[in-house]
């Protein structure tokens, strides 16, 4: 071989992996390129080195190891001797009556509490200052509120709103009961 | 396991002998809103019309009371009267079988006793014009002072009342 092998060649060539054959051509090549001699024989020398690190990590457990270790641990567990379901304590048995009982009635509380005490008339405490103070918001345009207090009364005075048209009147169902709305009126 | 089936029925009859547990809280009743329309007018106070009525005279009393409600008369045209629930809105029509003058309502905050800051709205036919939040107290009303109507102006008063009130 006069003309150098490509690349893959002469990886495969570096670390004694190419077959035989283009081994023997690679070899006639290298034989007057002493630099791709120099780099085999150190591939070569390093090559031990690499196997020794890379066994322990090579050296992986087989599945086996750990179906035959689960096995062992499941015949263990089996020969070792178990207390009888009779063995229970006497008092905790005499008690488990108590188990449902107790956790009804912690539901029972439960209910109790999330509905509030009946008859519970505390005062709840009174919110901060700032929350009851007014708040007035008009969303049409051109109207305005003004809040307005006077002792115990409160006034809030509207201003730029479309007076209601004189054609407007009280209809005649207004003089009779008001209608019933169930939704409305549950109490 | 057998704990389980031995707790299931304990559950389930504690479950049919709370009935109201499963009730819903929000629809607690807390108090009574009132809505009325008044008509003020410093001019012919029959415009109203005839189905407008005279108002009590402490109401009158109270409007005459404040500056800006003083006119020369009032009418009453019409009330409503809503529970206020724990959670949910609800909607006052004072003037019933109309849809012009509306008030909704809810709970914001339980201030006290006798006390509720709320949320109003105030809709005028049918267009939300005012939106408040207020601390109502009760038997002591909120006077707003409305759109103009046929030369005088309405009020519109919101109180809050005891639950049991009539």
């Amino acid at each position: 071989m006069n003309t150098k092998p490509d690349d893959e060649w002469l990886a495969l060539w570096l670390e004694d992996e190419l077959d035989p054959e283009r081994t023997a051509q690679v070899d006639a090549w290298a034989a007057s390129e002493p630099e791709w001699l120099e780099h085999r024989a150190a591939a070569r020398a390093l090559k031990p080195l690499f196997n020794e690190a890379s066994l322990a990590a090579a050296d992986v457990p087989h599945a086996e190891f750990f179906n035959a270790r689960i096995r062992r641990e499941i015949e263990i567990s089996a020969a070792r001797p178990t207390a009888p379901a009779t063995s229970q304590p006497a008092r905790s048995k005499r008690l488990a009556w108590l188990v449902p009982l107790t956790a009804a009635a912690g539901i029972a509380l439960g209910f109790w509490a999330g509905r509030g005490a009946p008859g519970g008339t505390a005062d709840p405490l009174p919110p901060p200052v700032a929350d009851l103070a007014p708040v007035l918001y008009t969303p049409e345009k051109g109207v305005a509120a003004e809040f307005v207090s006077s002792g115990d009364t409160t006034v809030i005075v509207l201003a730029g709103v479309a007076a209601l048209p004189d054609e407007w009147s009280i209809p005649e169902t207004a003089a009779e009961e008001p209608e019933t709305r169930p939704m409305a009126d549950l109490r | 396991m057998n704990l389980l089936l031995r707790t299931l029925p304990v559950l389930f009859i504690l479950l049919l002998a709370f009935p109201a547990a499963a009730q819903d809280r929000g629809r607690d009743v807390l108090r009574q809103l009132e809505v009325e329309v008044i008509f003020a007018s410093d001019g012919d106070i029959e415009a109203a019309g005839p189905r407008a009525k005279e108002l009590d005279r402490s109401t009158i009393q109270q409007l005459k009371d404040q500056d800006l409600l003083r006119f020369k008369d009032y009418r009453l045209l019409g009330s409503d009267k809503k529970p206020v629930f724990r959670s949910y809105e609800n909607w006052a029509e004072p003037i019933s079988g109309s849809d012009e003058i509306l008030c909704r309502f809810e709970v914001g905050t339980v201030v006290s006793k006798s006390s509720l800051r709320m949320d109003l709205e105030l809709w005028l036919s049918r267009k939300k014009i005012l939106k408040s939040g207020i601390a109502l107290v009760d038997g002591k009303p909120v006077y707003v002072l409305g759109p103009e109507w046929r030369g005088g102006r309405l009020i519109i008063a919101m109180e809050l009342l005891p639950k049991q009130s009539s």
